[in-house]
């Protein structure tokens, strides 16, 4: 979330769209509940089916799953032919008015620089207009034919309301009422939030729906202000929190790219590579120098570099990948960590026989999971013959598999990073039950048997395990506050840690600071001895406002937010260019007249003036200082509609028949029409939570969702011939699954280009395991990722469903 | 006392059902796994071990318009007039000086009068323990100062508690505000019904679209037994126990003035 | 004093009741008195104490389950074995005429000792066949009833609801009647012999022609001869 949960009771419009918030993020509703009561606010859901969201929205609108930048698109033509963005805010907070070099082009789905054998694109080509010395070129009137603003408004000349409607299904008059509501919050005494999850995201376009996210609220002005944002709901209690400590495998702690073997060979060749001239980026040498030199404190980070793994270049170690190599035998061994791939992976089937291909395996997870039992008879019940993976019998299985029982986030102390960045602490509740551990104790003990075998070691290559700085106290039990005190930072003297760094401002790139992790520099700015030295173990509850101002929910001193406390990010938006705020009631920063004082930390300089230069260049990571309309993703700067892998239908905006970046890793396995005439889509529930581990085995949530359900429309249920309550069976290229049939008013055909197009929903959250079992749905999703992050299309594949 | 009550507003009420499952986790009653037929409820009524559910209602008027999906919490109503506690032969069921109504299960010897004497049809048997159970509006909770456990869980602040006399002043607000915005037919459930009930309710829409009674009544024939049946017929017994005691006596007081009965009787 | 008029096995008797109808008789008497007894213990308010004589309520309820199937088991027997018995039963319930009107006007007199003239009766007179209609209905809707509230799930509501005041009505109505019966048919000086007939089986020959000489003549006197013959 660029914003916080709180933060949604100053909107004045959300726009719930790929998300069901009230099931899967019910707080989500008490603040919207509020600014719907106090503010009048108007809450819009864009979803296939009616959910509990829509039952709780003041605007539902039905598309068709896959069709987000059609229908976003069609909004963008709307709001620019009827000059109803936020004029000034776009003028000087975006690069609108940036003129982009005549090598840029458009035809046909593709923009220049496409090259089909590679399937990527040449991003120079459609970089900026700059000056001999470097400056871009602006048109400030924003009329000139290559300005942004122009060239947007020539991309989606082609989005008219009938033909989006035809693309997603909308009705017409929903449409033009969500357009209108929503692009009312241009105006700049209005905010509109947008809140989003994985309906997005878990698309081979996931990642440009994103970014049509950020681009309608930077053309309606709706970024850095109190009640706006671009707002990802994060669908577990930390998963912000894995995100920040790299998660994925492109990134190191902290959003630091990892370095690759050819591209990245020294440090100071990662530094010139991938540091940015303008912009807070600059500073990014400090951060990595002070990230090795908390890893390993005792040598200098041009050395240590070398100690860091590096990817092979260009290679893709994404989920879908890792198991695509485990398939094809690539990989020996896995430790699977609070993971349950055969239930929550794409092409489940796939996924369960490329397990069995490992040589050993580690499972470290509060119960034994599906994934943990993967060679068990119980995991080859199947609901039809079909056997696309010959997945092997337990006989043929000769994994080792070793499982280690970790306790539940009650069971031990720590902090998690909420979807708003806040980060909390948690004390123990009670003891773990029998021999679980706590995740960290498991990896500390590891990480102490690992050192104690290389212990003596003098090769070289044993060097990043023998140097490793690891000084958590004595024992079994780690202490938290010495972890908490090197991700914060400390100065080094002599190999030795010396005193706290305030926050990641005073980090250096000399080998004199170490910094687990910048972003969460300055959450442990001091040691006196006190509990509240760790500021995420601050629970003060009073929102004090800035003197003269009235609070907008920002609550500085409950426990500490990244960065640096900031309760909203780019806040230099929230006032005008001039400084004031935009509206007096939601005053975020203002210009004081010395400084930028307010109801949260500035994001800018803290007396830089708006007068100064540079002094509206709100964007303080971009290096033009401007949030970006035009931007380089993967598949090109302006979202562009492409139907999913499998569609029901044709694209009619170009000849493209899917996104020309994705990698296509299994091209025999894509589901055509004639076969699989139905859209299939996978969600969770309120009462389940992700694959099901920790909530199927509690009896009482079992109670309230016991089957896995396939929900469908009246017509198709009549179609089928199947009526409530029947078991079904749902096919796609990849597997079969038996499911419970709810035949429902809230799931409607699709009139798409004129016909009717089906679609069903089943829940991904049962494996074999627990009170409540049931099929994977995941055994028909496929393997095909997004075209930037790689993320899984859980969300728009084809399938077919009959009576069991 | 005032009354303490819980408000139940269904427009801000998300059915996320966290309080089906902190009602189980304060009562501790097991949990009751049904298969799924069909609809998100699962469970088609309350049970002897489900105090409480959150029921899904779709409606669609008009093609032309959404649907419409009513969630509303059901649970028992705790009647100002509680119909239970007059049919309870043992006095199991008593009303504490606050509005709720609550079982004493060491009395209740499970004979399910209340069960059909409730206008609701709240009360459950329990056959593990013979008893008939219901939601106690977590008397032992609330005497402690403490809230219902299900007002307490709720997210969205759809279910609050309070003095009773309070909360239906801002329900009465909250129903002007919906009938202003786009709920014309927003109305307060459980001000009038049956007297009054301790349970109050700020619905979108008239009771039926929520399956409640519209105009509960305590069953006729309850009301006829309680009232007629039961106190006044049984007398017929000790009629005829003293009318046989006095012919016992004046046929043999009798016989002895008109003398001897004949062997084969008088005439 | 004497309660039931003295057994005479030295006069002349003739047969009043078979043994089917006795068995059942009795069998019906004893279940309704524990169903009764433990039906009671919710009934009425006060009679808790009840309740401790068969061990608690759950105790009290099994019994009256019990002894209610007991007795539901005796009627299908009554009917099964003595059907015949039941039709001439029936039969002489439909006799009932202005000799009965005139009994039963005339009975509160007898019942307390008066003398008087009653018109001749059939086997069962005013006052029986009032009975014979009575509580048969009466145990009918109890069974009828209580079964019902037993199994409430396989029934409607409303009928559910319904069974509970027809349920108490008929168990007063049935007792009212048994405690006459019972009175009548023992204890009343003019009618003990009748416990006799209900007990061994047989009356007095002279007290059935006494009190029942319809039913005597059709049975034991001429005109019974002369279908004989």
């Amino acid at each position: 979330m660029t914003n916080h949960w709180i933060d949604l009771k100053n909107t004045d419009c959300a726009l719930i769209m790929g998300s069901n918030a009230a099931e899967n993020h019910p707080i989500s509703f008490k603040w919207l509940t509020e600014a719907r009561d106090k503010r009048g606010a108007k809450i819009i859901n864009v979803d296939p089916r009616f959910t509990r969201t829509s039952a709780r929205s003041d605007i539902y609108a039905p598309l068709r799953s896959g069709t987000d930048i059609a229908f976003m698109g069609g909004m963008f033509k709307y709001i620019l032919e009827n000059k109803l963005y936020h004029e000034e805010y776009v003028k000087y907070y975006t690069n609108a008015t940036f003129l982009v070099k005549d090598s840029f082009d458009f035809e046909d789905g593709l923009f220049s620089g496409y090259d089909p054998n590679k399937r990527s694109y040449d991003t120079n080509k459609w970089a900026f207009e700059t000056t001999e010395d470097g400056q871009y070129v602006k048109d400030m009137t924003m009329e000139h034919p290559r300005c942004v603003l122009q060239l947007l408004k020539k991309h989606y000349e082609r989005y008219d309301i009938d033909t989006v409607c035809k693309i997603t299904g909308t009705p017409k008059n929903k449409y033009l009422q969500v357009i209108k509501t929503y692009a009312a919050t241009g105006d700049p005494a209005k905010t509109g939030t947008i809140l989003y999850a994985m309906g997005t995201t878990q698309h081979t376009v996931g990642t440009e729906n994103v970014r049509s996210f950020a681009m309608l609220q930077l053309l309606l002005g709706n970024i850095g202000r109190a009640g706006g944002g671009v707002n990802a709901l994060r669908g577990e209690s930390n998963v912000q929190g894995s995100t920040d400590w790299a998660l994925l495998f492109h990134i190191l702690p902290g959003y630091l790219a990892t370095p690759e073997a050819q591209k990245h060979p020294t440090l100071a060749a990662y530094n010139q590579k991938e540091t940015p001239k303008t912009g807070y980026w600059v500073n990014k040498p400090k951060f990595l120098a002070s990230m090795l030199k908390s890893y390993w404190i005792k040598d200098d980070p041009e050395k240590s570099y070398y100690y860091l793994p590096k990817r092979i270049d260009g290679k893709n170690y994404s989920h879908i990948a890792m198991f695509e190599a485990m398939y094809n035998k690539e990989i020996e061994g896995l430790i699977i960590w609070g993971s349950n791939p055969i239930v929550g992976g794409p092409n489940a089937n796939k996924e369960q026989a490329a397990l069995a291909n490992l040589k050993w395996m580690v499972a470290v997870d509060l119960w034994q999971t599906e994934t943990s039992e993967f060679w068990s008879y119980k995991a080859l019940d199947r609901a039809t013959d079909k056997d696309e993976y010959k997945i092997k019998k337990p006989k043929d299985i000769q994994t080792e598999v070793f499982f280690l029982p970790a306790c539940n986030s009650y069971e031990k102390a720590g902090s998690v990073s909420n979807s708003g960045r806040w980060m909390q602490y948690r004390w123990q509740a009670c003891n773990p039950v029998g021999e679980s551990r706590a995740d960290l104790e498991i990896a500390h003990e590891l990480t102490l048997k690992i050192k104690e075998l290389y212990q003596g070691s003098s090769k070289p290559q044993d060097e990043p395990i023998t140097h490793l700085y690891w000084d958590y106290g004595h024992g079994a039990h780690p202490d938290l506050d010495k972890i908490a005190q090197e991700i914060n930072g400390f100065e080094v003297i002599n190999g030795k840690p010396g005193a706290q760094v305030a926050n990641f401002t005073k980090l250096k790139d000399d080998g004199t600071t170490a910094c687990g992790n910048w972003i969460y520099s300055g959450c442990y700015p001091a040691v006196t001895g006190k509990p509240e030295d760790y500021l995420a173990r601050r629970r003060d509850n009073r929102d004090v406002p800035y003197e003269g101002t009235k609070p907008i929910g920002s609550y500085l001193n409950w426990s500490w937010c990244w960065p640096i406390n900031r309760r909203i990010i780019y806040n230099r938006c929230s006032a005008t260019p001039e400084g004031k705020p935009w509206v007096e009631d939601l005053a975020s920063i203002f210009w004081n007249g010395e400084k930028w004082v307010g109801n949260d930390i500035p994001d800018f300089g803290a007396t830089k003036a708006p007068s100064d230069p540079g002094g509206t260049d709100a964007f303080i990571m971009r290096p033009e200082g401007v949030g970006c309309i035009y931007s380089k993703c993967n598949e090109g700067p302006f979202p562009e509609h492409y139907e999913p892998w499998e569609s029901p239908v044709a694209n009619i905006l170009n000849s493209q028949s899917f996104n020309p970046v994705v990698v296509e890793w299994e091209p025999d396995k894509r589901g055509t029409p004639d076969k699989y005439p139905i859209i299939g889509t996978t969600y969770r529930v309120s009462e389940h939570w992700q694959s099901g581990v920790m909530t199927r085995m509690q009896p009482w949530l079992a109670e309230l969702m016991p089957d896995v359900f396939v929900e469908m429309s009246e017509e198709l249920a009549k179609e089928k011939g199947i009526r409530n309550g029947d078991n079904v069976i749902i096919m796609s290229t990849r597997g079969d699954i038996k499911a419970v049939a709810c035949v429902t008013k809230r799931f409607k055909p699709h009139n798409v280009h004129g016909k009717h197009v089906h679609q069903i929903g089943v829940l991904w959250h049962f494996g074999f395991n627990g009170y409540a079992t049931g099929d994977p749905a995941n055994r028909l999703t496929p393997h095909i990722g997004d075209g930037n992050t790689m993320i899984p299309e859980y969300k728009a594949w084809l399938c077919d469903v009959r009576r069991a | 006392m005032a009354n303490l009550t819980n408000l139940y507003d269904v427009s801000k009420c998300t059915a996320c059902r966290g309080c089906q499952v902190a009602c189980k986790d304060w009562n501790q009653l097991p949990a009751v796994i049904e298969p799924f037929r069909g609809n998100y409820q699962t469970h088609e009524d309350t049970n002897a071990d489900t105090y409480t559910i959150i029921k899904f209602i779709e409606h669609e008027d008009d093609p032309a318009e959404d649907v419409t999906w009513n969630f509303i919490k059901y649970q028992c109503m705790h009647c100002l007039d509680p119909a239970c506690m007059k049919v309870c032969p043992q006095g199991a069921i008593s009303q504490t000086n606050w509005g709720a109504v609550i079982k004493d299960y060491d009395k209740c010897i499970g004979c399910q009068y209340c069960t059909y004497a409730c206008p609701f049809e709240i009360p459950k048997y329990r056959k593990r323990d013979d008893i008939v159970t219901k939601c106690t509006l977590c008397y032992d909770r609330v005497e402690e100062g403490l809230t219902p456990a299900c007002a307490r869980t709720c997210p969205t602040g759809a279910l609050q508690f309070g003095d009773r006399d309070e909360l239906l002043e801002r329900a009465q607000d909250r129903v002007k505000f919906l009938r202003a915005n786009g709920f014309p037919n927003a109305t307060i459930y459980g001000k009038l019904e049956l007297g009054g009930l301790n349970k109050l309710y700020v619905l979108t829409d008239t009771p039926d679209k929520f399956d409640l009674p519209v105009n509960p009544k305590v069953p006729g024939q309850i009301t006829f037994w309680q009232n007629w049946v039961q106190p006044y017929f049984g007398w017929l017994i000790p009629l005829a126990l003293a009318g046989s005691a006095v012919s016992f006596v004046t046929t043999r007081i009798l016989a002895g003035k008109h003398g001897e009965h004949a062997e084969g009787g008088h005439e | 004093m004497q309660l039931v008029p003295e057994y005479r096995a030295d006069v002349k008797r003739v047969e009043r009741f078979n043994f089917v109808a006795r068995m059942t008789h009795w069998g019906h008497t004893v279940t309704f008195i524990l169903c009764l007894l433990t039906g009671l213990v919710l009934f009425l308010d006060s009679a808790d104490w009840l309740a401790v004589i068969f061990g608690g309520f759950s105790g009290a309820g099994l019994v009256h389950r019990i002894a209610a199937v007991t007795l539901t088991i005796f009627l299908v027997i009554f009917v099964i074995f003595d059907f015949k018995g039941i039709i001439s039963w029936v039969k002489d319930l439909l006799r009932f005429g202005k000799n009965d009107i005139i009994f039963v006007m005339k009975f509160p007199f007898e019942f307390l000792g008066f003398p008087v003239k009653m018109p001749p009766q059939t086997r069962f007179n005013g006052g029986e066949k009032g009975n014979s209609m009575l509580t048969p209905t009466s145990v009918i809707l109890l069974v009828l009833s209580g079964y019902i509230m037993w199994f409430p799930a396989i029934f409607p509501a409303g009928l559910v609801r319904v069974c509970y005041p027809i349920h108490d009505i008929a168990m007063v109505l049935a007792t009212f009647m048994v405690c006459m019966h019972g009175y009548l048919g023992s204890f009343h000086p003019g009618s003990g012999e009748s416990f006799w007939g209900m007990w061994k089986g047989t009356v007095r020959d002279d007290w059935a022609q006494h009190h029942h000489p319809i039913w005597y003549e059709e049975t034991y006197g001429d005109k019974a001869n002369e279908k004989s013959e």
